[in-house]
């Protein structure tokens, strides 16, 4: 799983990648419309700018290439082809398979950094002067060689030390490789170090640093100006050089070596005594499989002669055969026998051949190189008659040298996927360019396919041990052709796949990326993008059809009581439950698609916090917490404005300057945390700030000035109370006002946005301690919680969220406290209402047998009320609808819902009823 | 202070970054026998070390880190 942000990237960039797939190919339409220019270039722009949010450097490279072209044909430099269009369509293709990893791995494969560089070469290749800045590039005072240009060092300058090191890890199973780092002169100034950069490389074996040029007096030294390459050997997996060095691919030129290719004696010749006899003696112990014997007579010679002799090098390098690739006895034995005239054996056709396993391994080898299975040779078998068939056309046409090449280039492949030569081919290939005639392959393919049967098995099989990685290199067909395989086939390990050293040149074969067009390919994304307004239907009707299963119950009953069929009445309910536990789920589902999580408002905070604390010279952290809580979508953004009033409140009346507070004893800078979490089905979200707080004198003086309370509330009010009143409209404790808050709209405000969403907000304060306002809302706004009450007779709704208990009062527990009821629960004093005063209904509550009065506890503006009633009845899921017209005017109720019985329950707003 | 300068001999304490590469070449420029000490350096910028190569001062003393130690050698010469 992809983390929220990627995911979204990887969902927009589709979007963008089928955008500018669609504008390149109305492009071609009206190749001179600005307008469409303009918008594809904002395209590759703005998901050149995504990419960058992530790591993603290969993709950014390709679409910044592409954006710099697109640039060029905006401004009317270069005019909009067909190859143009071709290019960019490649490349956008390239940027979608990238995508594909991503989805699936989160990640680039680093395998793609080099096509990546040759896509976006092929880009900036199609622009004006492409030409022009390199040449004006090689003109400059340093020159910088692209490292494809950098001579690699020869083998023999690596230190023996190094090199059986490089030896010992390759036969260990690592591949090697040798490596010229050239950083660009400006690196220092980028934050890098390349210093830092070569020490680090994956599997480092040796690393020298040189100077580019000589270097100048101390005093002409431009210290920061990057003069320094760096050559490395490291055995590692490809994939690991190239992701480490990602960023900078253009700088860095990586060959692979082979293994027995370090085997290279060095020292003194110093005339010496000849060697026959251990040669001789060396070759029978060989002969005779004594490997043992080997190693003892080459120690106690390494023994007699001085470490700096060549002789003694080449010692070395028998024994780290024997040690370390006791199968290579061919290898052995040219060591040997080069001990006779001193001159490094010629080790080159081994390593590219008939080394053992052992010695070469390669990466991760290619699958059909593993061994070929029967399948894979009746395929190869069609390929090879395929070919045959080619061939066998006639010759007298124009393209007859393209159609000769394409044929070798797939011959190769197959010889390659074979681990055969590819150098008669080669020779075939010649010939019949030469006399422009196919007769040439033709009868190479002929002799070929007569050794190419099944029966043959055995004899092929032989030729099937993986071979040197350096066989890759041997010719430039059989290069191009592996490549374009790779590019089809991505999952081909990627140090198979491509050699770094032309990367930069494409020829005309390379220069178009062949991974393969993606019109080819149908990707239907996974996502849909649903307008809100079918969503929200879809939500209603399922409300609906939560109230008509509601009508299930009645039916059981009426079925039980009024018509005595007892079984029918079972049944029904077993169906409700059926249809009640699948209704949830759907209720659930389509909220999921609905919800969205708090971040999408806290993202925003970090910043209002800067900058309002910058304007009110004050320090605050920020704390953000539970930003992944879930929410429904309307609420989510109801909340958004409140939010910020809160958070601007806070800064601005909370916390204090920094000097204040040093002086109170707390940190200079505030602290602000906001923090979101889900509570069963509702969201808290708090705001809490360690500021000053709220003086509820303050708040009971101000009040009374402005004549929102009298002289008997004035002294009457609790604390709690008192800062309740801060919600109502119009309050301003500040008598400044600034123009971030203090003119009396905020809380109020607060309040109404919360309350539209069907939330509480509670607020509490210590003087000097700091402010904590706690939102609690529901999680979502479609189905109701209600409970219903009786109360003479009628039947009422109370939201389940304001409901905190219902109990029972024994009559006796009543007490009068200046004419108010009130009884203790708990150990707390609640006053106790009647329904019945409060909506103006002339009947007293009606106790129940046992003489105890029903009493609905509510929380209503942070205060617990006990609400004194009839009966209560069911908790129910309604949908809460408002009420129509002039009605609306009725603020007593929150609105009505329809029962499943098709009766009409009125839901208290309790709220306003105090 | 990553480079202590004595006399005419850098120290170099574990991690010299880039920002010390201006110092060091004009300290270098001034000293007639300048000497490099890395006993206690565990890593040097690259801007430093091509200061270093430019000079040739004596090195009075490798660094412990023996793969450190075989990049400077290789870098400054093996006196």
């Amino acid at each position: 799983m992809n983390p929220p942000l990627l995911e979204q990237f990887i969902l927009e960039a589709r979007d963008f990648l089928q955008s500018i797939g669609e504008k390149l190919i109305a492009l071609e339409e009206a190749p001179d419309s600005v307008e469409l220019m303009t918008e594809l270039f904002r395209l590759v722009h703005t998901l050149k700018g995504n990419s960058g949010l992530f790591e993603f450097p290969q993709m950014t490279r390709v679409l910044h290439a592409g954006e710099d072209l697109m640039e060029t044909v905006r401004d009317r430099r270069v005019l909009y082809s067909r190859e143009l269009a071709d290019r960019l369509l490649d490349a956008m293709d390239f940027v979608g398979l990238l995508l594909d990893g991503i989805e699936k791995t989160g990640r680039i494969d680093p395998g793609h950094a080099a096509p990546a560089e040759e896509v976006a070469s092929a880009l900036r290749a199609l622009m004006p002067g492409a030409e022009d800045a390199k040449n004006a590039e090689h003109s400059q005072a340093n020159a910088i060689t692209p490292p494809e240009g950098i001579p690699l060092p020869a083998l023999a300058d690596v230190p023996e030390a190094a090199r059986l090191a490089a030896f010992r890890a390759a036969v260990s199973g690592k591949p090697l490789f040798l490596m010229v780092y050239r950083p660009e002169e400006e690196c220092f100034f980028k934050g890098e170090d390349p210093f830092h950069q070569a020490r680090h490389v994956p599997g480092l074996v040796q690393g020298m640093v040189l100077a580019r040029t000589p270097w100048p007096q101390l005093g002409e030294l431009d210290c920061y100006r990057c003069l320094l390459d760096f050559l490395l050997l490291a055995a590692a997996p490809r994939g690991e050089i190239d992701e480490y060095f990602r960023y900078i691919p253009e700088q860095v030129r990586i060959e692979p070596i082979n293994a027995l290719a370090l085997i290279i004696p060095q020292g003194h010749l110093n005339g010496g005594p000849v060697y026959d006899d251990f040669v001789a003696e060396a070759l029978e112990l060989l002969d005779q499989n004594n490997l043992a014997g080997l190693e003892s007579a080459t120690r106690a010679l390494l023994n007699l002669f001085a470490p700096e002799l060549w002789l003694s090098s080449a010692l070395r390098w028998l024994l780290a055969l024997i040690e370390s690739a006791p199968a290579a006895r061919e290898a052995m034995r040219r060591v040997i026998e080069s001990l006779k005239t001193l001159t490094p054996p010629d080790l080159s056709d081994l390593a590219r051949r008939e080394t053992s396993p052992a010695v070469v391994p390669t990466e991760d080898a290619h699958p059909s190189k593993a061994a070929l299975s029967d399948q894979d040779r009746a395929r190869l078998a069609a390929i090879l008659a395929a070919q045959g068939q080619i061939l066998a056309l006639p010759d007298g046409v124009d393209w007859l040298p393209g159609r000769l090449q394409a044929c070798a280039a797939t011959l190769s492949a197959c010889l390659v996927d074979l681990g055969e030569g590819t150098e008669e081919v080669e020779e075939a290939l010649a010939a019949a360019l030469e006399a422009r005639t196919a007769q040439p392959l033709r009868e190479w393919l002929a002799t070929f396919l007569e050794d190419f049967t099944p029966a043959a098995t055995e004899t092929e099989t032989r030729h099937l041990a993986p071979r040197a990685e350096a066989d890759l290199a041997l010719s430039p067909l059989t290069r191009s052709t592996l490549k374009s395989k790779t590019f089809t086939h991505p999952t081909i390990p990627p140090a198979l796949s491509f050699e770094g050293c032309d990367a930069l040149a494409p020829t005309a074969d390379e220069a178009e990326p062949k991974f393969g067009r993606r019109s080819e390919y149908t990707q239907i994304g996974k996502v849909l993008k649903v307008d809100q307004a079918k969503v929200d239907r879809l939500m209603n009707l399922i409300g609906e059809m939560v109230v008509a299963k509601n009508a299930l119950p009645y039916l059981a009953n009426r079925a039980e009581n009024q018509y005595g069929v007892l079984a029918l009445a079972r049944e029904i309910k077993g169906q409700y439950e059926v249809i009640h536990r699948i209704a949830e789920d759907l209720q659930d589902a389509i909220m999921q698609v609905r919800m969205m999580p708090v971040s999408f408002i806290f993202q925003r905070f970090p910043r209002l916090v800067r900058d309002i604390s910058r304007k009110l010279g004050k320090e605050v952290e920020l704390v953000i917490e539970g930003e992944d809580t879930e929410a429904d979508k309307n609420i989510i953004e109801g909340l958004s404005d409140p939010l910020i009033h809160i958070i601007r409140n806070s800064i601005d009346h909370g916390i204090e300057l920094p000097n204040v507070r040093l002086a109170a004893g707390k940190p200079a800078a505030g602290r602000l945390v906001v923090r979101a979490a889900q509570e069963s089905d509702r969201v808290i979200i708090e705001v809490n700030d360690d500021g000053q707080g709220i003086d509820p004198d303050i708040i009971k003086r101000k009040a009374y000035e402005k004549g929102v309370i009298d002289e008997a509330q004035l002294d009457r009010l609790s604390d709690q109370e008192a800062l309740n009143l801060s919600f109502t409209a119009g309050f301003s404790t500040n008598d400044r006002v600034s123009d971030l808050s203090g003119r009396g709209v905020g809380m109020d405000v607060v309040r109404n946005a919360v309350d539209q969403v069907g939330g509480t907000v509670d607020l509490q304060s210590t003087v000097g301690k700091g402010t904590t306002l706690r939102l609690s809302l529901p999680l979502s706004m479609a189905v109701t919680k209600v409970m219903i009450i009786e109360s003479d007779q009628q039947i009422f709704g109370v939201p389940m969220d304001l409901v905190v208990e219902s109990v029972r009062v024994p009559l006796a527990d009543i007490r009068t406290i200046k004419h108010r009821k009130t009884t203790v629960l708990r150990g707390r004093i609640v006053p106790l209402v009647a329904l019945n005063d409060l909506l103006a209904i002339a009947a007293e509550p009606k106790a129940n047998e046992e003489g105890k009065l029903a009493a609905l506890v509510v929380r209503v503006g942070g205060q617990q009320v006990g609400l004194v009633i009839d009966n209560f009845r069911e908790v129910v899921d309604v949908i809460l609808k408002p009420l129509p017209g002039e009605l609306a005017k009725l603020s007593c109720y929150a609105g009505t819902a329809l029962l499943g019985d098709g009766s009409v329950l009125m839901v208290l707003n309790l709220k306003e009823l105090f | 202070m990553p480079i202590k300068y004595t006399k005419n001999t850098a120290r170099f304490i574990d991690t010299v970054g880039v920002e010390d590469a201006e110092g060091l070449l004009e300290w270098l420029q001034r000293q007639q026998k300048p000497k490099v000490n890395f006993s206690a350096c565990s890593h040097l910028h690259a801007a430093n070390l091509q200061v270093l190569m430019a000079a040739k001062p004596v090195v009075a003393a490798w660094p412990e880190d023996a793969e450190f130690a075989a990049w400077l050698q290789g870098a400054l010469g093996r006196n």
